[in-house]
C-alpha cells in the first residue's frame, strides 16, 4: 500500500525545502527592514541637520581662510558603481519610480520591487530557475512574471501570477503535462501564448486571456520543416493581439539563409519569412544572431548580426522594421559597421522606429528615433571598463542598461535617451 | 528517543519565542511530508508546493500560539497544511484541460508506468479528505489518533475514513499489481 501510494505522489520541483525556508526567512527580514528604515530615517534627518550646520560653518570658515589646496579629495569611487551580488540581473522598469529587478544566484532567482526609483528594494518572489523574460503588472494590480527555466531541468512552465500589484505571487499551474514547454510571451498582464511540445513530432499553442488562470488549447501542428526539433521548444515566439506571431529560431537552426518563422492564424500554420539580405553580406544560418520585438498592433523590429566570412569575420549590425508582424520587412538599415567580434549586441526596439544598440566595441551606444535614417552615437557613456550587456527603455528618454566589467554586472539608468547613465544601487 | 524529544521540546519553546533558527530546524524535515500530504489532496504539484509554502508562512505567523509544552511540530504543521489545501481547493483556478487527450499523452510519455495508472486514477476518484486520511495513515505511517488530530476529526471518524478509502482503492491496486 505504501509503495503504491508513494507512486501516486509526483515529486516536488528540486529545491522545494530551500524555497520554502527562504520564503519564511524573508518575512521577519521584511519586518526588520521596516524597523531599520524607520531608524535610518531618524539617522538621516540627524545627519542632514548636521550637514547643513557643517556646510554653513565650513563655507564661512572657507571664506575667512581661503587657503590654497583646501578643496578636499573626491570619493574613491566617483562613479558610485555597485556591482550586483548575484550572477545575472535583469531590470523591468515601468516608470522613473516604479520597477522590478530580478537577480539570479546559484540557480535561483529573486524578484525585487522598488517604488522609489531603485533607492530601496523589497524581495517579492523567489523561485528555482533563471531570470524572467517578462514582468508585467497592470494598473489594476494583476500581473505575470515569466520565469526562466531551470538549467538542466525539464523545460517546465515557470509562470507566476499576482493580483495585488506584485506583493504576493502564485505559481501558475501548467494546464497539461507535456515533455517540454517553450517560453511564454504575454502582450499584457492577461493575454499570453506558449508553445508546448507533445513529443518529437508534434506541438501545440496554448493561450490564456486571464493571466494563466485558464488556458485554451490552440491549434496543434506538426511542422518539422520550420521547427526542427519539436521535442525541444525552448524558443521565443512574439505575438500580436490578433494572433500573428514571429518565432525567432536559435542560431544554427536548419541550413537555409537567415529567416524567421511567422504565423497569421494563431499558430495553426507557419511559414518562413526572409528579410532582405544586406548588400554584400552573407547571412547564413550558422553565423547570424536575430532578435525580434513586436508590439500588439504588429509594429516591430528585427535585429541581425551578420558576418562576412570573406572579410574579416567581424560582425555588422543591421535592423529591419515591420508594420505587419513580419509579413513584410523594410530594407536593412546598417546601425554599426564592422568592429571587434563580440558574442552579441545589446539591442532594444521600442517600436518600428526607435531603437537602441550597443556598438561593436560594446561601450558606445547607437540611437535612432527615425527607423535608422539618422543614427546617433553616444561615445564613452559608461564608466571605464564597462560594456553594455542588455538594454531596455520605457520611454524615448528613460531606460536601463546592464553593463559588465571583468565578469561583474551593474545596472545603470538614463533619463536623456542614453546620452548619460547613472549607476543604480541593486538589492544587497 | 527521550533525548530527541527533549531537544524538540526545547526547540519548540525557542520557536514559540520567535527564534527563527529553531523554527527552521523544526520545519525543515516537515516540508517534504507536508508537500506529499498537500499533493495527496490537491493532486497538482504546483498547487501542493504553494500550499506547503503558505502553510509554512502561516505556521511562522502563528507559532507563538502553539501550546506550551508541545513536544512536536509535526501534527500541528500537517494540520495547517490540510487547512491550506482546503482553502486552495475552494479558490482553485479553473483550467482548460482536455482530459481525454491528457490521459492519452500521459500514457504515451510514461509507458513504463501504464500498469499503475489505474491506481492514480482511482486515487483521483476519492475525496481530498479521504486521500489525506489514506496518505497520513499508510504513506506517513501515522497512528489513527494522529491522523484524527491532523484532520481535525474524531479518531473513530478518522478510522472509518481510512478504511473506506482503502476499500475503494483496493480493486485498482490489485489491477495495477497484476499489470506491473
Amino acid at each position: 500500500m505504501r509503495e503504491v501510494l508513494h507512486f501516486a505522489i509526483e515529486p516536488p520541483a528540486p529545491g522545494l525545502v530551500d524555497r520554502v525556508l527562504a520564503a519564511v526567512a524573508e518575512r521577519p527580514l521584511a519586518r526588520r527592514q521596516s524597523r531599520t528604515h524607520w531608524a535610518l530615517g531618524l539617522a538621516a534627518t540627524a545627519l542632514a541637520a548636521a550637514l547643513v550646520v557643517t556646510l554653513v560653518y565650513g563655507a564661512r570658515t572657507a571664506r575667512q581662510q581661503a587657503l590654497p589646496g583646501s578643496h578636499g579629495t573626491p570619493p574613491e569611487s566617483a562613479a558610485g558603481v555597485v556591482p550586483i551580488s548575484g550572477t545575472a540581473v535583469r531590470p523591468f522598469f515601468t516608470s522613473a519610480t516604479g520597477g522590478w529587478l530580478a537577480q539570479e544566484s546559484g540557480g535561483r532567482t529573486t524578484l525585487y520591487r522598488s517604488s522609489d526609483g531603485g533607492a530601496t528594494w523589497s524581495a517579492r518572489l523567489t523561485y528555482a530557475g533563471g531570470l524572467p523574460s517578462q514582468v508585467l503588472v497592470d494598473a489594476n494590480g494583476t500581473g505575470i512574471a515569466v520565469g526562466g527555466q531551470p538549467t538542466g531541468a525539464a523545460a517546465d512552465l515557470v509562470l507566476f501570477r499576482t493580483q495585488d500589484g506584485g506583493t504576493s505571487w502564485k505559481r501558475v499551474d501548467a494546464p497539461l503535462t507535456a515533455p517540454a514547454w517553450g517560453i511564454p510571451f504575454f502582450i499584457d498582464a492577461s493575454r499570453g501564448w506558449v508553445l508546448v511540445s507533445l513529443g518529437p513530432d508534434s506541438a501545440e499553442i496554448v493561450s490564456t486571456r486571464d493571466g494563466g488562470a485558464t488556458w485554451s488549447a490552440g491549434p496543434a501542428f506538426n511542422d518539422r520543416a520550420n521547427f526542427p526539433g519539436l521535442s525541444s521548444v525552448r524558443l521565443r515566439i512574439v505575438w500580436t493581439a490578433d494572433g500573428h506571431g514571429i518565432a525567432v529560431l536559435p542560431a544554427g537552426s536548419g541550413s537555409a539563409a537567415v529567416h524567421v518563422v511567422i504565423t497569421d492564424d494563431g499558430g495553426a500554420t507557419w511559414r518562413a519569412s526572409f528579410p532582405p539580405a544586406p548588400r554584400g553580406e552573407v547571412v547564413d544560418a550558422g553565423n547570424a544572431m536575430l532578435d525580434a520585438s513586436l508590439l500588439p498592433d504588429g509594429r516591430g523590429a528585427l535585429f541581425l548580426q551578420a558576418v562576412d566570412p570573406g572579410g574579416s569575420g567581424a560582425p555588422a549590425l543591421f535592423a529591419y522594421s515591420t508594420g505587419d508582424a513580419g509579413r513584410t520587412w523594410s530594407q536593412p538599415v546598417r546601425l554599426d559597421g564592422r568592429a571587434p567580434v563580440r558574442q552579441s549586441r545589446a539591442v532594444f526596439a521600442m517600436d518600428e522606429t526607435r531603437w537602441w544598440a550597443s556598438s561593436g566595441s560594446g561601450d558606445d551606444l547607437l540611437v535612432t528615433v527615425d527607423g535608422g535614417r539618422t543614427v546617433r552615437r553616444h561615445a564613452g557613456v559608461l564608466p571605464a571598463g564597462y560594456v553594455f550587456g542588455s538594454l531596455g527603455f520605457w520611454s524615448s528618454t528613460d531606460g536601463w542598461a546592464v553593463a559588465t566589467s571583468g565578469g561583474r554586472a551593474a545596472v545603470f539608468l538614463t533619463s536623456d535617451g542614453g546620452a548619460s547613465w547613472r549607476p543604480l544601487v541593486p538589492p544587497a | 528517543m527521550g533525548v530527541g524529544s527533549a531537544c524538540d521540546r526545547e526547540l519548540v519553546a525557542a520557536a514559540r519565542l520567535r527564534d527563527a533558527n529553531a523554527f527552521e530546524t523544526l520545519l525543515r524535515p516537515l516540508i517534504e511530508p507536508g508537500y506529499r500530504l498537500a499533493y495527496s489532496m490537491l493532486q497538482r504539484r504546483e498547487e501542493a508546493e504553494d500550499a506547503v509554502q503558505e502553510a509554512a508562512l502561516n505556521a511562522w505567523r502563528s507559532i507563538h500560539r502553539l501550546s506550551e509544552g508541545t513536544e512536536s511540530l509535526r501534527p500541528w504543521f500537517l494540520a495547517i497544511v490540510v487547512n491550506q489545501c482546503r482553502m486552495a481547493r475552494r479558490s482553485r483556478w479553473w483550467s482548460v484541460v482536455r482530459q481525454a487527450e491528457l490521459g492519452d499523452r500521459l500514457e504515451h510519455v510514461e509507458e513504463r508506468w501504464v500498469g499503475r495508472m489505474d491506481v492514480v486514477r482511482a486515487m483521483g476518484t476519492l475525496s481530498p479528505s479521504d486521500r489525506a486520511a489514506l496518505w497520513l495513515r499508510f504513506g506517513e505511517d501515522l497512528a489513527i489518533d494522529q491522523v484524527a488530530q491532523v484532520l481535525g476529526i474524531s479518531p473513530s471518524a478518522a478510522k472509518a475514513r481510512v478504511y473506506r478509502a482503502a476499500g475503494r482503492l483496493r480493486p485498482a491496486m490489485r489491477l495495477g499489481e497484476a499489470q506491473s
